[in-house]
């Protein structure tokens, strides 16, 4: 299935909220203001790192180039997708499920 | 056609509509047939707390519309584990009979799902 | 970068989408709107667009932003025009916000919802998401 992110985790223990209810082969897209918890130094970078062994991760590229955010700066595991390919995303892993605030 | 309806509160009742309007799209939905379960997460929990006086302020009694689900035939009420302990309740201080859920396990209940609702 | 246009068009899929956030106060309704946007192009359905919440704030009429602004109603009339997408605004969520007597109404409510747009109950949105092959939510407080 497919969690959608959308906004920035402000501590290490609301990502582990969140992270420990998704299940193995889940996908993971970050939107939004989401999309700052992937940046290397984020409040919840190491927990969304070490998660990268159970769930795909992707950022959607819109919103990380609206707020400055460039490839370089991402953690390693984190891929990079457009709306296209946030569709696709959707069509191939349902259901979909949004954590937002 | 029946569908698998799954949602999700998170968020407290009483300072907004929130919960109310959530409560309305599950009741719609279980008026349509649908396989109907509601999961209660963080803050949602305390919706479910009983000794609500909501007339104080003139709100409604949301527990009592939890309460009145089974009339509806929702499948199931889950309730996570951790969000309950993490307050400092226990399923006794609830006003419905629930199932308790462990976090690692909420993973797979929406996995079973094909419309999941957490706003 | 792992673009949707690479793949087969294998699945032809029907989505059904919820916004629930007001326009300008969150980013949810512009996300739905390239959401549904980018589904169509690549060849899938989006039959109806389900307002709910402060997402019915999406359909007011009036909302005239600056010129050089973003017009996110703009963006929904500009779509319903162009392709055949159902926009609905829920009844009970527009009369708690006090915009609209009823659904019945329709007449008096001119200029008041936006082109495009129509006003229903929350059927219309459980309907949609059972006929869909996904449903997806939009919104949130930011």
């Amino acid at each position: 299935m497919l969690h959608l992110v959308n906004f920035p985790f402000s501590e290490a223990e609301a990502a582990k909220r969140i992270l420990s209810r998704m299940a193995p082969k889940d996908v993971l897209l970050f939107i939004e203001n989401g999309v700052c918890a992937v940046e290397r130094g984020a409040p919840a970078a190491c927990e969304i790192d070490s998660f990268a062994e159970v769930v795909e991760i992707y950022a959607l590229l819109p919103d990380l180039k609206t707020r400055g955010i460039g490839a370089a700066s991402l953690l390693q595991c984190v891929q990079i997708i457009d709306y296209p390919g946030f569709v696709t995303l959707a069509v191939e892993n349902g259901p979909v499920q949004s954590w937002f605030r | 056609m029946t569908s698998a309806f799954l949602f999700v509160f998170s968020r407290p009742p009483h300072s907004s509509l929130h919960v109310l309007e959530m409560l309305d799209m599950t009741l719609t939905a279980a008026a349509f047939d649908q396989n109907v379960s509601l999961l209660l997460i963080d803050d949602g929990v305390y919706s479910l707390r009983v000794g609500q006086k909501p007339e104080s302020r003139e709100c409604r009694d949301v527990s009592a519309i939890f309460d009145s689900l089974e009339i509806y035939d929702i499948d199931s009420v889950y309730v996570e584990q951790e969000s309950l302990a993490g307050r400092g309740l226990r399923s006794g201080d609830l006003g419905l009979a629930v199932d308790i859920l462990p976090r690692s396990d909420v993973g797979a209940l929406m996995r079973r799902q094909t419309v999941i609702v957490n706003v | 970068m792992r673009g949707g246009m690479v793949f087969q068009r294998v699945k032809q899929l029907k989505f059904a989408l919820q916004v629930n956030s007001a326009p300008y106060s969150s980013q949810g309704s512009e996300t739905a709107y390239r959401f549904a946007k980018a589904a169509m192009q690549l060849g899938h359905e989006v039959d109806r667009v389900f307002f709910y919440f402060d997402g019915v704030y999406n359909a007011l009429g009036y909302s005239a932003p600056p010129e050089d602004e973003k017009n996110v109603v703009g963006l929904w009339t500009t779509l319903a025009a162009q392709k055949k997408i159902d926009l609905v605004v829920c009844v009970s969520a527009v009369q708690r916000r006090g915009w609209a007597h009823n659904e019945s109404d329709n007449d008096s409510l001119q200029g008041l919802v936006a082109k495009g747009f129509r006003i229903s109950g929350l059927g219309q949105w459980v309907d949609a998401a059972i006929k869909a092959d996904r449903t997806l939510t939009f919104g949130g407080d930011s």
